[in-house]
């Protein structure tokens, strides 16, 4: 998959940008805080309709303006397709004036409106490797959550709008457990309570397939992630992925792992048995969640648990050793991302290879392969002097790598 | 823009009405100045009529002149189906296949706790109460909008009737007529097919 062309409407510090790239190498170098990587983050939301930097789109939009348009002209990797057009436009629902149909988010597939954001997904693929990578491994669950999220978003529509509908009813639950918890003098054990159950009988359906198919990629990325970690720690350490569901649902026992191993589509008795075993908890811990005024259990609530040598990497391992976990996680995502859709993704290196040793650039650059690729960096010269002797074959041609200087806001092709 | 106060007053007024922004307001308004005096007394003497004279149907909820309305004192309508819907407009698009031959109820909205819309707030009382009164009703046919509320709203008034023995249905989703597969979305398109019937 190529991106031909980029356009930005008051994204970010471009109120108008128009760029043209090439369909190998393209360099985006300058100084600091001159709109390198707001670049990225155009070309990074048209493929998963969120940044990589913040998941609030307002402060996406220029300072001053009330909305945001991001634009791109993309080309398939299939022999003869034609070049399609990309469109995202968020609304700020605050100062808008511009916006007439008073959606806050739209997005265009050939000049087209999509009726649903989910019919965007899968469209166009691209995979990020930036400084924020690091957080994966850092930081707490719902980073890892919003990792396999978009990931399983590209591949299989559907599951988006899955975490979507569940997002609204637990919303929903949770409000009505705050005005339960707020009707004094009523004690709940564990009789029925019919506004709960309403909320819980439609929401555990979507639980339910959320489970299955985080339980299905969250394999497929621990195999993965263990095979590129091998490479980049030369087999010395062994990474270990594991997806941890508050639910408890692995309690079901061997009958529901096996049902669960052949493929992602499960068949309705799996769906069914987890959707009753859901309903049961939460019947259980309805006076605990009443208490809090939050749900407790549930998919929303789930992790993907690293481990490296059999210890929480979060806790016991170097700032080196959770570069690598980062990394083969990333390889990962590109690598089934490219399997399941039969495209290569378009790669976006964020000021990554500052970070990385000489070793893990050799791993990033061997699996690079024959994709498009946008990199940033301070230095113009640091593609031929630094990335080059380390893979020759990919920056041999210097008709392949097209060169952008990037300052104060203005981006010049140069030579 | 200045306008003198009584024109800024019904602009005002206008706008209040859902589906009207400011610009549309306007236009309304200076529609309404240009009518003749006699087409204003007849706009605003339906308005305060159809206030006044609509009341709702102590059975259906629906709204109507007449208590019973006119559905449910037609004795030629199946008295054991009661067809469940979100508003009274749903009834007239119902009405307008001419398919359906029961009754209605009409619940004046959704359960949604975050637009602080209660149970209470529906005419989910006059339901029950409904039911109790009329011993020969035999099914319910839920048909609240598929959206998440409209599937919680139909999923509290079906939990709480199926004890009672009562029929409850939930009406089908699926594809449009006339509509090509190809551009059905994926959700639509799988709940048609899980919904398959033998043909």
């Amino acid at each position: 998959m190529r991106v031909l062309s980029l356009h930005l409407e008051n994204f970010r510090n471009y109120i108008a940008l128009d760029l043209e790239f090439g369909s190998r190498v393209n360099v985006l170098y300058g100084y600091n805080a001159q709109g390198k990587t707001n670049v990225i983050e155009a070309l990074y939301l048209s493929a998963s309709v969120r940044s990589h930097r913040t998941s609030k789109d307002k402060e996406l939009i220029s300072h001053g303006k009330d909305y945001y348009k991001v634009c791109i002209d993309i080309q398939s990797d299939r022999h003869n397709s034609r070049s399609e057009s990309l469109a995202l436009a968020f609304y700020d629902a605050e100062k808008s004036i511009s916006n007439i149909s008073k959606k806050r988010r739209q997005a265009f597939h050939n000049s087209i409106e999509l009726d649903k954001i989910s019919r965007y997904f899968g469209l166009f693929n691209a995979v990020i490797f930036a400084p924020e990578d690091l957080l994966l491994i850092k930081e707490g669950p719902s980073v890892r959550r919003r990792f396999m999220d978009i990931l399983i978003s590209q591949i299989r529509p559907s599951y988006f709008y899955d975490i979507q509908q569940y997002s609204r009813f637990l919303n929903q639950r949770n409000r009505v457990l705050k005005q339960l918890r707020a009707a004094t003098g009523k004690i709940f054990n564990h009789q029925s309570i019919p506004e709960l159950d309403a909320w819980d009988s439609c929401m555990a359906p979507y639980a339910a397939r959320i489970i299955i198919q985080r339980k299905h990629f969250s394999r497929r990325i621990a195999e993965c992630a263990a095979r590129f970690h091998d490479n980049i720690s030369d087999q010395k350490e062994t990474l270990e992925l594991r997806y941890h569901t508050v639910t408890g649902v692995n309690e079901l026992g061997d009958d529901f792992k096996t049902l669960l191993m052949p493929n992602a589509d499960p068949n309705p008795e799996v769906l069914y048995e987890i959707e009753s075993f859901l309903l049961s908890k939460w019947k259980q811990t309805q006076s605990d969640d009443i208490d809090k005024g939050v749900t407790g259990i549930g998919p929303h609530r789930d992790d993907l648990e690293i481990s490296l040598n059999n210890l929480n990497i979060r806790l016991y391992a170097s700032q080196g050793q959770q570069r690598s976990a980062a990394l083969a996680l990333k390889l990962s995502e590109l690598s089934i991302l490219q399997e399941e859709t039969d495209e290569m993704p378009v790669l976006l290196l964020d000021d990554v290879f500052s970070e990385l040793d000489a070793y893990r650039r050799m791993a990033l650059l061997k699996s690079l392969g024959e994709s498009q690729v946008f990199i940033t960096c301070t230095d113009r010269d640091f593609v031929s002097k630094e990335l080059r002797p380390l893979c020759p074959s990919m920056f041999s041609d210097t008709d392949s790598i097209r060169y952008f200087h990037v300052r104060e806001g203005r981006i010049e092709v140069t030579d | 823009m200045r306008y003198s106060p009584s024109v800024t007053q019904l602009i005002a007024e206008l706008a209040k009405l859902p589906g009207i922004g400011s610009k549309s307001a306007q236009r309304l308004a200076f529609h309404i100045l240009s009518l003749e005096k006699s087409q204003v007394k007849d706009l605003t003497e339906a308005i305060v009529s159809a206030h006044h004279n609509t009341r709702l149907c102590q059975e259906c909820q629906n709204y109507t002149d007449e208590d019973p309305c006119a559905i449910c004192s037609d004795t030629r309508r199946d008295r054991s189906t009661i067809c469940v819907v979100e508003s009274p407009k749903d009834v007239s698009t119902i009405e307008r296949t001419r398919e359906y031959k029961g009754l209605y109820h009409v619940l004046h909205g959704v359960y949604s706790p975050l637009q602080n819309v209660g149970l209470d707030a529906l005419k989910i009382k006059e339901l029950f109460s409904r039911l109790q009164r009329h011993d020969d009703i035999r099914e319910i046919i839920l048909a609240t909008n598929q959206t998440a509320e409209g599937e919680a709203t139909a999923m509290y008034i079906s939990r709480l009737v199926k004890p009672s023995g009562i029929k409850v249905t939930r009406i089908a989703s699926g594809l449009p007529m006339g509509s090509d597969i190809e551009f059905a979305d994926d959700i639509t398109l799988s709940k048609a097919l899980k919904a398959r019937h033998d043909f």
